[in-house]
């Protein structure tokens, strides 16, 4: 029983004993029982109302006319259960898709960081014209940290990978190398132990906490004992907080000092760049733009002082934030506007209907309004209609976003969702509330305000005097209607856009062929220490890949296309012009073994491949791809061409004779230009890090176990990562895209649907309203076919006016997608008309339902029906 | 659309009718049954008060806390809802009794002097 029925049940008993009371007195007072008790009652009066007014003293007053607007709302609803279901569903797929869009951008563009004021924290790179931002090299760091003033503390970060040993199967891990400073820096407390300090062991360990839960099993007494990473033992001695994240994979952080010992000369060069950035943390009262002048001043001393390794570098301070959202932020901006505008338009179907079933219930309102009801009281109680509907809508809509967000889970690819956990949590039910209560209002106010207004005696009179009045609501159900065509021409354009991009994309030839090709990365584990150990093993390995049934074709290099970052030089060309320092040709250099081209399937323009002849001890010799080979010899054969890495002029020049041309190909992703590039052999300069790259008809789920054992025959010790396939390569680096086309194609469609049936209702109650003029009319003479055209031209004005103002919006907002284009245009002509064609098409097919039923209409009965 | 019939005599009732129910409480607690009859026979027969504005009265001043209420059973052992006056009532009853002393005499001196009882006829409805 709840409290409000044990308080009803109480006031019941009270007043029947004030009742019984009264009988019971006038019975002592001498009179028979039944007299007294009909006396009695005659005093009390009507039990009923004297229990209501009581009642509503108990306070909840609003709460409890809240509550019957509601029910008698729900009885609207249950009375027009066609009109319910429509709104419902609209509603729920508008606010299911944004809400599920809306969790995935949380998650990544809006989550609190978990850093203490982290919008004081930047992230800082160098930077230089030919390439854009680049790593930082560790000398360079240090004068940074001593010189800056306006950065309170710098944290030198390098990323490295670590083997993991003594836990099952050998597995390499990402990890961090971090300054001691890394905690303060960042504002960041380990939930476990401690950090890191000035004084600690250059083997102490602090675990990522999805590490410590998968290795110790989140067991505390994990602190102090040892962690096996390269063959070395670490003390683990703190945990980092679950809600800790990084870019990068960051499964635990290693004192800075363990790295520096064990790569003395890469932290001593100043040129040499690694895979490491600097976080840095404002100093108080410091601004940005001050700190951002200071390094720029920084960097240019240094760039003096050091010309050969820092001339034209720079500094770039990127907020952690961007460093954290990285390239993502144009698609998910695109996809949740586009789901705006998707739940806009299920607002604006909605209010549509409002309108439209306002106009059927304005005798009832009117007649309300007669009896005293004041227009407040009106507009709540539709508000309140609104309310309910908008509640059920979003109910559903957020089972509809519980489902959608898993789904999206499995869409979107990871570098999409940037490691973030997608959970419905509280800042995102809060928008969904938000959502409702601002889907209530927006298709509630307008026709509660248009039905209370204060035209009772015409609506109650005939029908003749409401006419001026039925314009006017027609004027705004088509404005609404319009508008809702606007905004799926934009989402249609976007879509358009995504799908162009898209084809393209997928005809862009990678300049390599990727079925049947199979990539399998191999890092060798410490112990290889000669070069000429780890050419064997390579050698060996090659050896019995190729001997695995179904193998046609196999080679190694050190990077394949569409994965990792790939080693860059200044090259010098024997002959050309000596370009400032800075402004040397920089091109990608790749180590590969004899046999890479043909099993990639690149085309050997000129001249020949490596052999088993170009190594340590051979000729040195390098093949040059064609665009490199354009840009520097123009029509000349660039066979027997020499060039060098590095600047002219520092020391004795190493010369390398071209001996090969081969085709371009699209290293980076599809969506990007190719590279000049430089093919080294990779007995030349053998590599621990490689990619045995492999050609076989053989399905990969059978494939890649053969070509792992085929490895590990070679050394048991060795781990071997996946074996991907080159044409999921080539998917994943179109994830991106693919992801925001199918979204955004899903919004166009629902948006072309919904809008679609919001012409209908229009055009609908229209002809419905006019059926007596449209009778007339052909009682007068006209035609069936004028019927049908007239009303077909009332979409077409509809679908006119939305086209128009949707090319409009679209070319205001298609901009903001350019990053996420290729090769078409934010603008496309073809495009916008494209749209604008599938738009009016529909519009005029949902017109055309209405309109036939308008030129069936039979004069006479039109007439007397009035 | 709740009727608007006792709605209008509550208000007419209000403040007067409050310091009745708190008055008659002073002697002890009692039933809305009691109440009434206490307030008829202590006014002479003059004032007589609708169930309709009673308990809403007296649901109105426990939510106020002025008042409290507590089943128990009556002299000829029927079960009745009992009120009695809280600390906070007894207070409130203070500040009413001298507002309503100073109503009283403001009137008194305006025109004729006026015998105590006539002054409330809008309690008799």
């Amino acid at each position: 029983m709840t409290r409000r029925e044990r308080r009803e049940r109480d006031l019941r008993a009270e007043l029947r004993a004030h009742l019984d009371l009264d009988a019971a007195a006038r019975v002592a007072a001498g009179e028979e029982p039944a007299a007294a008790r009909h006396a009695a009652e005659r005093r009390f009066g009507n039990l009923t109302d004297v229990a209501e007014v009581t009642r509503a003293q108990w306070g909840g007053m609003a709460w409890q006319a809240l509550r019957q607007d509601a029910r008698y709302g729900l009885r609207q609803l249950r009375r027009n259960p066609g009109f319910a279901a429509a709104a419902v569903v609209t509603l729920a797929l508008g606010i299911g898709a944004s809400v599920a869009i809306f969790s995935v951008v949380y998650a990544t563009l809006l989550r609190p960081l978990p850093f203490r004021d982290a919008g004081r924290v930047y992230k800082l790179n160098e930077t230089t014209p030919m390439v854009g931002r680049v790593s930082v090299s560790y000398p360079n760091f240090q004068d940074w940290q001593s010189q800056s003033r306006a950065f309170a503390a710098m944290s030198y970060v390098h990323h490295e990978s670590f083997l993991l040993t003594g836990a099952g199967r050998p597995h390499y891990y990402g990890g961090l190398a971090v300054s001691s400073n890394f905690f303060a820096t960042l504002g960041l407390r380990p939930a476990l132990g401690r950090g890191f300090t000035p004084h600690e062991a250059a083997t102490d360990v602090v675990l990522s906490y999805p590490f410590f839960e998968r290795q110790f099993e989140g067991d505390s007494a994990a602190l102090g004992r040892a962690l096996r990473l390269d063959g070395q033992d670490f003390d683990v001695v703190g945990v980092l907080p679950s809600s800790f994240r990084w870019p990068n994979q960051a499964n635990f952080l290693v004192p800075l000092r363990y790295w520096i010992a064990h790569n003395h000369a890469q932290a001593a060069d100043r040129g040499d760049r690694g895979d490491s950035a600097v976080f840095a943390r404002l100093a108080p009262g410091a601004a940005i733009g001050q700190a951002r002048a200071e390094m720029a001043g920084i960097a240019a001393r240094l760039a003096r002082a050091y010309p050969a390794a820092d001339d034209q570098f720079s500094v770039a301070a990127t907020p952690l934030r961007d460093a954290f959202v990285g390239s993502q932020q144009p698609a998910l901006l695109a996809l949740f506007g586009g789901v705006v505008f998707l739940l806009l338009i299920a607002c604006a179907n909605v209010a549509n209907l409002f309108l439209v079933r306002g106009a059927a219930r304005s005798r009832e309102i009117a007649v309300r309004r007669a009896l005293g009801a004041s227009r407040g009281r009106i507009v709540r109680q539709l508000l309140t209609e609104g309310l309910v509907l908008a509640c059920l809508g979003g109910a559903a809509g957020l089972g509809l976003a519980l489902a959608g967000v898993r789904w999206l889970v499995a869409l979107v690819p990871p570098s999409l969702g940037a490691g973030a956990e997608l959970r419905l949590n509280g800042p995102i039910l809060g928008s969904a509330l938000a959502v409702i209560l601002l889907a209530a209002l927006l298709f509630g106010l307008g026709p509660a305000l248009q039905a209370a207004r204060p035209e009772v005696q015409s609506e109650l009179k005939d029908e003749g005097a409401g006419l001026a009045l039925a314009r006017r609501r027609r004027g705004l159900r088509s404005l609404v209607a319009a508008g809702e065509l606007a905004l799926a021409v934009i989402l249609l354009i976007g879509a358009g856009l995504m799908t162009q991009t898209l084809y393209r994309l997928l005809h862009t030839g990678p300049g390599f062929q990727p079925h049947h090709r199979y990539a399998m990365e191999i890092r060798l584990r410490p112990g290889y220490r000669t070069d000429a150990a780890v050419v064997n093993f390579w050698r060996q390995a090659l050896r019995r890949v190729r001997a695995v049934p179904g193998v046609e074709r196999a080679a190694v290099g050190d990077d394949v296309p569409f994965t990792g970052n790939h080693a860059r030089s200044d090259i010098t060309i024997e002959g050309m012009p000596l370009p400032r320092p800075g402004g040397y040709p920089h091109p990608d250099l790749h180590f590969i073994s004899p046999g890479y081209f043909a099993t990639l399937g690149i085309s050997l323009l000129r001249g020949r491949d490596f052999t088993d002849r170009d190594n340590a001890h051979g000729p040195r010799v390098a093949i040059v791809n064609e665009r490199l080979a354009r840009q520097f010899f123009g029509n000349a054969d660039p066979l027997g061409k020499r060039l060098h890495f590095g600047d002219a002029g520092a020391g004795k020049p190493d010369w390398f004779t071209i001996v090969g041309e081969v085709g371009d190909t699209r290293m980076y992703g599809l969506g990007n230009p190719s590279r000049l590039e430089v093919y080294l052999s990779a007995w030349y300069a053998p590599d621990s890090d490689m990619e045995v790259l492999v050609q076989s008809r053989v399905a990969a789920a059978t494939l890649a176990p053969e070509l792992r054992a085929a490895a590990a025959s070679v050394d048991r010790g060795q781990p071997v990562f996946e074996v991907d396939s080159m044409t999921s390569l080539i998917d994943q680096s179109i994830a991106t895209p693919q992801t925001t086309f199918w979204l955004l194609a899903l919004f166009g469609l629902a948006a072309l649907v919904l809008a679609a049936v919001g012409v209908y209702g229009v055009i609908a109650f229209s002809v419905a309203q006019r059926t007596r003029e449209i009778g007339i009319r052909m009682a007068l003479g006209a035609r069936a076919g004028d019927v049908l055209r007239a009303v077909l031209g009332q979409g077409l004005a509809l679908a006119l006016a939305g086209v128009l103002a949707g090319w409009a919006g679209a070319w205001a907002l298609t901009r903001f997608l350019a990053s996420l284009l290729y090769q078409v245009r934010p603008a496309d002509p073809r495009t916008f008309a494209a749209a604008a064609g599938v738009l009016a098409l529909v519009a005029l097919a949902a017109a055309y339902v209405p309109a036939r039923r308008a030129a069936r209409i039979d004069p006479l009965q039109a007439l007397r029906n009035e | 659309m709740a009727k608007p019939r006792y709605r209008t005599r509550i208000e007419l009732l209000q403040g007067t009718l409050d310091l009745l129910i708190l008055r008659t409480l002073q002697w002890g607690p009692e039933h809305g049954y009691g109440i009434s009859q206490a307030i008829r026979t202590a006014s002479g027969e003059r004032l007589t008060v609708e169930t309709g504005s009673l308990y809403p009265a007296l649901h109105r001043l426990e939510r106020q806390g002025w008042i409290a209420a507590q089943w128990g059973e009556s002299a000829n052992k029927q079960r009745a809802k009992f009120y009695r006056l809280t600390a906070l009532g007894r207070r409130q009853m203070a500040r009413q009794d001298s507002r309503w002393a100073e109503f009283v005499e403001a009137v008194s001196r305006v025109g004729r002097p006026a015998p105590e009882a006539r002054a409330t006829p809008e309690a008799s409805a």
